[in-house]
């Protein structure tokens, strides 16, 4: 298992699902990234607020298991947790959570996008 | 005589029968025509009786060809909007600035004046430019056919044609009054250009002013990207400047361009 930027997969990514984490505003917003070369999907998920624990998780529709990543302090404004990378042969989607006060318990399957196939 | 009285009581007697044969046939005519009635399905039943018929349903999905707004020299056009469960989907066609990863990160959608919020996106399609000179097409929809990379796509716009999510959306909203804005959109760095796209000396300089001999630290490490004020420094947890950080690395990572991109989407 590896992150993105181990092969160069960040490169040329490209954003394809996004929900917004409500807190109850758009304080942080989870992604699912794509990348085109590595064929690898992976998620992101980035605070616009101080002051949270965040979660990200990559969720596999048919492939265990998932791949999830929690901060284990609190964050600020701008701060991003991502998962290890998922071969696109997998339809994948991203979900995400962030909480005032405890650090996010991974995987969370909340505040999903819709799963996203690459097969090729 | 005896002969005529037994044919005046054979006479009545087959009148007698053909009229209980008659009557006989009647009821079990009725009776069949019972049993047909029960058997007609609910459908032919509803069919047969309108007043008991479900009123015509709303239409799911409103397409559009000349929905299409311009700001800042950036192009906007909504091609459809359906409702899909209690969500609103607008399908929006836009242009894209530079190579950079760039998201409608705020919209609002208006239904007789009350404001949905924007709850995400899900990409469709689209063309895009890279940083390495390089251009492909995607196509999210298409799951048999090879991303489509191509150097003669650099003489092309790029664009990605998304589906913006409005959450809990009125039933019926299609018959209301509707209006979308568009008001922002944001490029945040890919995983490995962090730290250089945040330039966290550059802010520490600028900090030195108000928070003397303050050290800052990148990282970007671990499945975790981020920012702080070096433990070591006096002001790791002074709340003033950390704040300072937070705006500043704010301004630095999340590429904005703020706009207004409207749509009258109210049906005709």
């Amino acid at each position: 298992m590896f992150f993105s930027d181990y092969w160069g997969c960040d490169v040329n990514a490209t954003t394809v699902s996004s929900r917004y984490i409500l807190l109850p505003s758009n304080d942080g917003i989870t992604e699912l990234r794509y990348q085109s070369n590595c064929k690898a999907f992976w998620s992101r998920t980035t605070l616009s607020v101080n002051g949270y624990y965040v979660g990200a998780t990559l969720d596999r529709e048919k492939k265990v298991p998932d791949y999830a990543m929690s901060s284990g302090s609190c964050l600020s404004a701008g701060l991003s947790v991502y998962t290890y990378m998922g071969n696109s042969l997998y339809s994948s989607r991203t979900c995400g959570t962030a909480n005032a006060n405890n650090p996010v318990p991974a995987p969370a399957y909340t505040n999903c996008g819709i799963y996203m196939t690459k097969s090729n | 005589m005896k002969t005529t009285k037994q044919r005046i009581v054979t006479i009545l007697l087959s009148a007698i029968v053909i009229v209980c044969m008659a009557f006989l046939l009647n009821f079990l005519m009725e009776s069949s025509k019972v049993e047909d009635h029960k058997a007609q399905s609910p459908t032919t039943l509803e069919e047969a009786n309108p007043t008991i018929s479900e009123p015509e349903k709303a239409p799911q999905k409103v397409q559009f060809d000349n929905k299409t707004a311009e700001y800042d020299g950036l192009t906007m056009k909504v091609l459809s909007i359906t409702l899909s469960g209690d969500d609103a989907v607008v399908e929006v066609l836009w242009e894209l600035k530079d190579s950079r990863d760039w998201k409608i990160n705020n919209a609002i959608l208006e239904i007789d004046s009350q404001a949905h919020s924007y709850a995400g996106f899900d990409l469709i399609k689209g063309l895009f430019h890279y940083s390495d000179g390089t251009a492909c097409k995607l196509d999210m929809q298409n799951t048999t056919k090879a991303e489509n990379c191509s150097s003669a796509f650099l003489q092309e716009t790029p664009y990605r044609v998304d589906r913006l999510i409005f959450a809990n959306v009125p039933g019926d909203f299609l018959n209301r009054s509707i209006q979308l804005r568009i008001l922002g959109i944001v490029a945040f760095p890919n995983e490995s250009e962090y730290c250089k796209v945040l330039n966290i000396e550059h802010i520490q300089k600028a900090m030195q002013g108000e928070f003397p001999g303050v050290e800052l630290d990148c990282f970007q490490e671990n499945g975790l990207q981020g920012y702080a004020i070096k433990e070591s420094s006096r002001y790791a947890k002074d709340e003033k400047a950390l704040a300072m950080l937070s705006d500043y690395a704010g301004k630095a990572l999340f590429g904005n361009m703020a706009g207004i991109w409207e749509f009258d989407l109210t049906s005709d």
